[in-house]
């Protein structure tokens, strides 16, 4: 059965760089005759690639948010294409863009380009792996059956992910960047962020900004940030008041390192670097002082194509994934925007055998609730539930009746969305609505939330109902009620 | 390992590729043979495979099938051996048999479900519990209307169309043992057949295969069943038409 390709867009709004990538993807359904389908995104093909441009900002160091709207829209007609073409995509705004005041705005003015399933999004364990997809290195760990860890350097923050056999391990995010300080040409010193004031304090130096440092100063600012980030990359839960994330965790020996986003392209030296100081920053010292400390430490490492173009790629390719087709979800459901997600301290599936007791999941949930400040009464919910194993009729059964009784139990308003990853979606889903006669259930397995978010997109179904699209994401700008800052760190 | 076996050498890859499939990969040999560990596992799974084709329904399924008070018939194949020689005797049973299926059983209904041993009375014993519950909810909450089971031994695919075409059935889903492979023994299948009569053919069938607990789970494939079941019913087709109305 030949399924209809679909456009997908990656934009990339850095703290240096802005451009996108538009991708055809091309789906196919795995299952052999006679077994429920399995739709899977099976190739991707470049549709159109952007420019890479500097990050237009105004005079007060706010985004200059019409410039990169009209340069958006440009490319659009450059491609030849209306924003409505767009089904899926993603919209990165880098953790340290978002702090800037217009950022919001910015991103909202850009996703009205997106289409119609595309998410401004971002939040630093997201970012990290979108970049590892991107770059290959997760497709490379699966088909080489290797730890693949990817180390995404941009302008603001170095976004690691480790992947084996495709899937992620563990995140982490350090905010050290190009843009720790940012150079004029003759070395003087315009602005520095936090990293580059902390970095001065242990390099010894005492600069400001307006001053003008040697050479040596910014190599030894360089020379501190790259130490700190193969630190990292050495040492099992480095810790570091940097880190924008909890630390990252090692279970395994790593076998490749890649490493992406625009440091890398310089590490790389894909383009002849004009002067140390070509884009404005540090990221020149700080590809050549990685180099060095990678080569002193005897750690191999290899940089893949385009490696500025990771995140982009991953963010427009990646960031969809396709639901099982034995689903259950009560039409006119979809689609649901912005959910937040709800992950209890389950082991899952594959530890558990027992379902808890009513009591005990309800008040699993009313602290899972709690803790998230989240209301059931005012916002829908969509429950993680990598939990509810592959088991026989009585488990599926007492598990919808936990998800129902705390529906009740809770006031719970709209849809009752319950996300699993086992392929069990349509039993428990026939089994909840026999229970909530009255209410919508949206029930979808196959997906795997862990680490790319907390909040969740799910689309209409694709054509002939055969898989549900679905984004799982962080938002930097939390709809009301949910204080961001805890919505990028809860899942640690 | 003896000192004549060749084992490759283990590696991520190798773990993950035992991972993914069933099949017998990288179990080394001996000589020219496999190694007697892997020999035995296979004489084992196969011996496996005769016994799901040879067995009978045991007793315990036999409880089950009288406490839920489902039907219990027999096709013409008068025994095991009968129905595997004979493959035509397991098409249909007997026209007493069908008198009293209609003087018993409602007739003129939506679906009429039949569980058929086929190649794998294993198949029945390891997914029917799961699987019924699934489907007889999933009709009750799609306000489809099915009679009571009917449980035939020695039966083939086409003896589920024989009885509901008899009882005036829309719709025969016959949950039946597949032939066994040396992965599992207890795999089952679900055919489904729109409007099914004497001139019923192959193509006509819409299959679920591969039901059992590695593969697409029973309460899961239960639940899919109702839903393929309705769609079955609204369009008035199964089958390859069925399949071609998905694409257009």
């Amino acid at each position: 059965m030949s399924i209809k390709p679909i456009l997908s867009v990656g934009i990339d709004v850095g703290t240096t760089s802005t451009h996108l990538t538009i991708n055809r993807l091309f789906l196919s359904n795995l299952s052999r005759a006679a077994e429920p389908e399995r739709v899977v995104i099976n190739r991707r093909e470049k549709f159109y690639e952007s420019p890479v441009r500097l990050t237009p900002l105004c005079e007060d160091g706010s985004i200059n948010a019409d410039a990169i709207f009209s340069f958006l829209e440009e490319q659009y007609q450059l491609a030849n294409l209306k924003p409505s073409d767009i089904v899926s995509g993603a919209i990165i705004v880098t953790d340290e863009t978002a702090k800037i005041r217009n950022a919001e705005i910015v991103a909202e003015r850009v996703s009205s380009l997106a289409g119609q399933f595309v998410v401004a999004s971002a939040g630093p364990n997201f970012e990290s792996v979108l970049a590892g997809r991107g770059s290959g290195a997760a497709d490379h760990s699966k088909i080489q059956h290797k730890v693949v860890c990817n180390i995404d350097i941009g302008g603001g923050t170095t976004n690691i992910a480790i992947f084996k056999n495709g899937l992620v391990t563990s995140t982490a995010a350090i905010a050290l960047g190009g843009r720790m300080l940012c150079l004029s040409d003759d070395l003087k010193v315009l602005k520095f962020s936090e990293s580059g004031r902390i970095a001065r304090d242990n390099a010894g130096l005492s600069f400001q900004p307006g001053e003008r440092i040697s050479s040596a100063a910014a190599k030894q600012i360089a020379a501190y940030a790259s130490k700190c980030m193969v630190d990292m990359l050495s040492i099992s839960d480095y810790v570091h008041p940097l880190l924008v994330t909890p630390p990252l965790r090692m279970d395994e020996q790593i076998d490749e390192f890649w490493f992406s986003g625009g440091v890398a392209e310089i590490m790389a030296a894909a383009s002849p670097i004009q002067s140390d100081t070509e884009y404005g920053d540090l990221g020149v010292f700080l590809a050549r002082a990685l180099v060095n400390e990678l080569k002193a430490r005897r750690i191999e490492f290899l940089i893949p194509e385009h490696p500025i173009r990771a995140t982009v790629l991953g963010a427009g390719i990646h960031s969809l994934q396709l639901s099982g087709s034995t689903v259950s979800v009560t039409e006119g459901a979809l689609p649901l925007r912005n959910l937040p997600v709800l992950r209890l301290p389950l082991p899952s599936s594959t530890g558990c055998s027992e379902p808890p007791s009513v009591d005990d999941f309800l008040s699993m949930m009313s602290t899972a609730l709690k803790n998230q400040d989240l209301d059931w009464r005012l916002t829908c919910i969509a429950l993680s539930a990598p939990y509810v194993p592959r088991v026989g009729c009585a488990v599926v059964r007492s598990w919808a009746e936990l998800f129902a009784r705390s529906y009740l139990q809770f006031g719970a308003q709209g849809p009752l969305v319950v996300v699993c990853t086992n392929d069990v979606a349509s039993a428990l889903g026939q089994a909840l609505r026999s229970k909530l006669a009255e209410v919508p259930i949206v029930c979808l397995d196959g997906i795997d939330d862990e680490y790319l978010g907390d909040f969740m997109d799910i689309g209409c179904p694709l054509t002939g109902g055969i898989a549900i699209p679905v984004i799982v994401k962080n938002l930097v700008f939390a709809p009301s009620g949910v204080h961001p800052s805890r919505a990028a760190w809860a899942h640690g | 390992m003896s000192r004549w076996g060749t084992y490759p050498k283990e590696n991520h890859a190798l773990a993950d590729l035992r991972l993914s499939t069933p099949a017998r990969v990288g179990v080394g040999r001996a000589g020219l043979r496999p190694g007697t560990q892997s020999w035995l596992k296979f004489r084992q799974d196969h011996a496996m495979a005769k016994d799901a084709v040879s067995g009978e329904f045991s007793e315990s399924l036999l409880d089950y099938v009288r406490e839920q008070s489902f039907e219990l018939v027999q096709t013409q194949a008068s025994n095991k051996l009968d129905f595997i020689a004979y493959p035509p005797k397991g098409k249909c049973t007997h026209p007493n048999t069908l008198e009293r299926l209609k003087s018993s059983c409602a007739s003129n209904l939506d679906v009429q479900i039949v569980v058929c041993d086929g190649l794998s009375s294993q198949a029945i014993e390891d997914n029917l519990r799961d699987i019924l519950p699934m489907m007889i909810d999933g009709f009750k909450l799609e306000g489809i209307t099915c009679s009571v089971p009917i449980v035939v031994k020695y039966g083939r695919v086409a003896v589920a169309d024989q009885i509901a075409h008899a009882l005036g059935m829309k719709l025969a889903l016959n949950l039946i043992g597949e032939r066994p492979g040396l992965s599992t023994p207890g795999s089952m299948s679900a055919y489904l057949t729109y409007n099914p009569s004497p001139s019923t053919i192959s193509s006509d069938r819409t299959v679920v295969s591969n039901i059992h607990a590695l593969g697409t789970l029973p309460v899961e494939a239960g639940a899919h069943i109702v839903q393929i079941a309705k769609r079955i019913l609204n369009l008035k087709m199964s089958g390859v038409k069925l399949q071609q109305s998905y694409t257009s």
